[in-house]
């Protein structure tokens, strides 16, 4: 049933059949025998050769098709477009701030070169060039241009004017070749964090050496680094310290602002500092980063570990009284108090009147082992893992015996840098998590990277003590009526070949605010200063570094997002009247 | 007769369609080219800009300029409130709780 019906249906089946009977029947007549075969055999490899033509035609418009519609025509034109409008626009990324603000650049600058066979005379040359350029070298300048090679270099980093007053002296035989310059605009407020870079663009120093693959990039285009520094913080900061270092005529001094609740440094200042735009005519001093490679004996700064130490493992109470009469002697030492005090002292008030003594006792109920541990646990024997090329290590006794254990106690006998030292207080402070201190802008909020030290009862405890320093003890200077500081004042004697040097002190205070939930930290230390109205006995911590930090954080409280503390009385009777008063006192206001 | 004639006009229709599509594919690609000249000078500008911006916003300039051109003071925290401590209409409010009763 199914056979006859496909042959029928089958199109074009019936009539092959008739013409293939029609062909044979030709054929018959006219070849035969090989002759036909030959035929044939022709016939067949005129078939191949055709389709093998066909094939290759085929090749060649499916080729034409790709080229001509599948592909983008544009691509090679666009990339000789690009190379020929001249070297790519900053080969270094660029350092910028949290908020954006440019810290360090590259711009193009021109190199001044030339050929010296085409000099027709180096002597004067040289001479109206050292006319232009400052520091120019014109003995050197007119040996080159004497010399008989093809090409020598005569400076680098021209500034566009400079160019164009080179230009117009018209001089045979010069030339200038594109260039580029590492520009940090803000000049010399954040130099130490930023470093500097070399001839070839290269960092030498701070955060240009730290992220220097990243900021050269690979292929040449380098990427952008941005820091967790707040330019409007540092810049308050910086002007801050340098008006205490002047007027305590002291050696130097280091400060930060640190976000205590991850570690985030906003600002970072270090004096004697240097302009980065100029960084390798500076002096090893001003280079060197007190905040992040100097190590110092802290002082009484450090009895806010003491202390938390004691609580936390509970040594001691903050009502539990302690005799703090009689200096305390050891080997050949004697631990005294500043301002002594006749009747013994709680917890408490150890911490409020920095004493000494009360201090050695706190450590002592702990005792030396508990004490190492809690230490390093607040990290302050490892190098922090701060984004510098400056890291200096702290330093801490080869061998623990007592006496060092009591020298702790009140910050004597271990040097640590000051961004491990306000990271660890912070940590004390902002509920007991430490956070490693971090230069970058955290992605997230960086919690995930702390790690609990001690307990927020503990901390909680602390933060009240560090208010009481602040409102009735050693830390008074700090207050500002607008923020709730709390703080802890040090007075560290440096030390010498024969021992600590009265005369010669490292006065700091660390402050937090607001402090009964703290936002920020502030750190300030002064390096030999004279003290108060020249009087030495008021160069202490809390002569002189105290009212630096009550300043910063009256500042830049506002700038940093934290608002003031209302006082009750003023809000009780402004019932009445506006409380926005613009242009009060004839004073109007600047959105600074 | 009809056939050749009609091929040829088709090669020569052909030609000149190519012809015009290739003078204006390298037109097209020269301005192309002259874009990304110009767009490579404005970034470089943009940067140069960007730089000098922040070289004129410098705080210790603005501070500067601020003594020497005006009067204005930085703003004291006291002067900042929080949006739910800033008033309502006392006025107003106390109208309405009179006309109530």
């Amino acid at each position: 049933m199914t056979g006859p019906d496909r042959t029928k249906s089958r199109p074009g089946g019936a009539i092959r059949c008739i013409r293939e009977t029609d062909l044979r029947g030709a054929g018959r007549d006219r070849f035969a025998g090989p002759a036909k075969r030959a035929i044939e055999t022709g016939r067949n490899r005129a078939a191949i050769a055709a389709a093998v033509f066909a094939l290759g035609f085929l090749a060649v418009a499916g080729r034409l098709v790709d080229v001509a519609v599948s592909r983008a025509g544009g691509e090679p034109r666009q990339l000789a477009a690009s190379k020929e409008a001249a070297a790519p626009i900053s080969a270094r990324g660029n350092i910028v701030d949290r908020n954006g603000v440019v810290l360090a650049t590259n711009l193009k600058a021109a190199a001044l070169v030339a050929d010296p066979r085409r000099v027709i005379n180096a002597e004067s040359a040289a001479a109206r060039l050292a006319s232009l350029l400052p520091e120019f070298d014109q003995e050197e300048a007119a040996r080159r241009l004497a010399s008989d090679r093809h090409f020598v270099w005569l400076r680098r980093g021209l500034t566009p004017r400079q160019q164009m007053l080179v230009n117009r002296l018209g001089i045979p035989g010069l030339y200038f070749q594109q260039d580029e310059r590492r520009v940090y605009p803000h000049g010399r407020i954040a130099s130490h964090v930023l470093g500097h870079t070399g001839f070839d663009n290269q960092g030498l120093g701070g955060v240009e050496s730290f992220f220097d693959r990243r900021l050269s990039g690979v292929g040449g285009v380098g990427r952008d680094v941005t820091l967790s520094l707040d330019i409007r913080v540092q810049h308050i900061l910086h002007e801050e310290l340098m008006t205490a270092v002047a007027e305590q005529q002291a050696i130097g001094g280091s400060a930060l602002v640190m976000d205590v609740r991850n570690g985030e440094i906003l600002a970072m200042v270090s004096l004697p500092d240097f302009d980065p735009n100029q960084g390798a005519g500076s002096s090893e001093a001003a280079r060197f980063n007190r905040n992040s490679l100097g190590v110092y004996e802290m002082g009484s700064t450090f009895k806010i570990f003491t202390t938390a130490m004691a609580l936390e493992y509970g040594a001691a109470k903050l009502d539990d009284l302690y005799d703090v009469a009689r200096p305390i002697r050891v080997a050949r030492h004697t631990i005294n108090d500043l301002h002594g005090s006749g009747r013994p002292l709680t917890v408490s008030d150890i911490f409020v009147k920095s004493s000494n003594i009360g201090a050695v006792h706190l450590a002592m109920a702990v005792g030396t082992a508990g004490q190492r541990s809690f230490l390093g646990r607040l990290g302050l024997f490892d190098k922090p893992a701060i984004e510098l090329s400056e890291i200096g290590a702290p330093l801490q006794p080869a061998k623990w015996r007592e006496i060092n254990t009591m020298t702790v106690a009140f910050g004597h006998g271990v040097a640590v840098s000051p961004v491990q030292h306000a990271s660890a207080i912070a940590a004390v402070a902002n509920g007991g998590i430490l956070y490693p201190p971090t230069l970058v802008k955290r992605a997230g909020n960086g919690q995930a990277l702390g790690r609990r030290v001690i307990s927020p009862v503990t901390s909680a405890k602390m933060r009240e003590l560090m208010r009481r320093v602040v409102v009735k003890g050693t830390g008074r200077r700090a207050a500002v009526e607008e923020f709730e500081i709390g703080g802890k004042t040090g007075t560290a004697e440096k030390p010498s070949k024969r021992g600590y040097q009265r005369r010669k002190l490292l006065s700091s205070f660390v402050g937090l605010f607001p402090i009964y939930d703290p936002r920020y930290l502030v750190f300030v230390l002064i390096d030999e200063p004279k003290g108060v109205d020249g009087n030495s006995r008021r160069a202490t911590g809390g002569w002189v570094a105290a009212p630096v930090v009550g300043a910063v954080v009256r500042r830049s409280g506002l700038l940093l997002g934290v608002l003031p503390t209302v006082p009750v009385e003023e809000t009780v009777d402004e019932t009445e009247r506006p409380i926005i008063k613009v242009n009060a006192g004839g004073i109007a206001l600047a959105a600074r | 007769m009809r056939r050749p004639v009609i091929w040829l006009l088709l090669v020569f229709i052909a030609g000149t369609g190519l012809y015009y599509l290739k003078y204006r594919v390298q037109m097209m690609e020269a301005r192309l080219a002259a874009i990304h000249r110009t767009l490579l000078a404005e970034q470089e500008a943009l940067h140069v800009l960007a730089a000098e911006w922040t070289y004129l916003n410098r705080p210790e300039r603005l501070a500067k300029l601020n003594r020497q051109y005006t009067k204005l003071q930085p703003i004291r925290a006291r002067q900042m409130v929080g949006f739910e401590d800033i008033p309502t209409r006392p006025a107003l409010s106390a109208v309405s709780d009179e006309d109530t009763p």
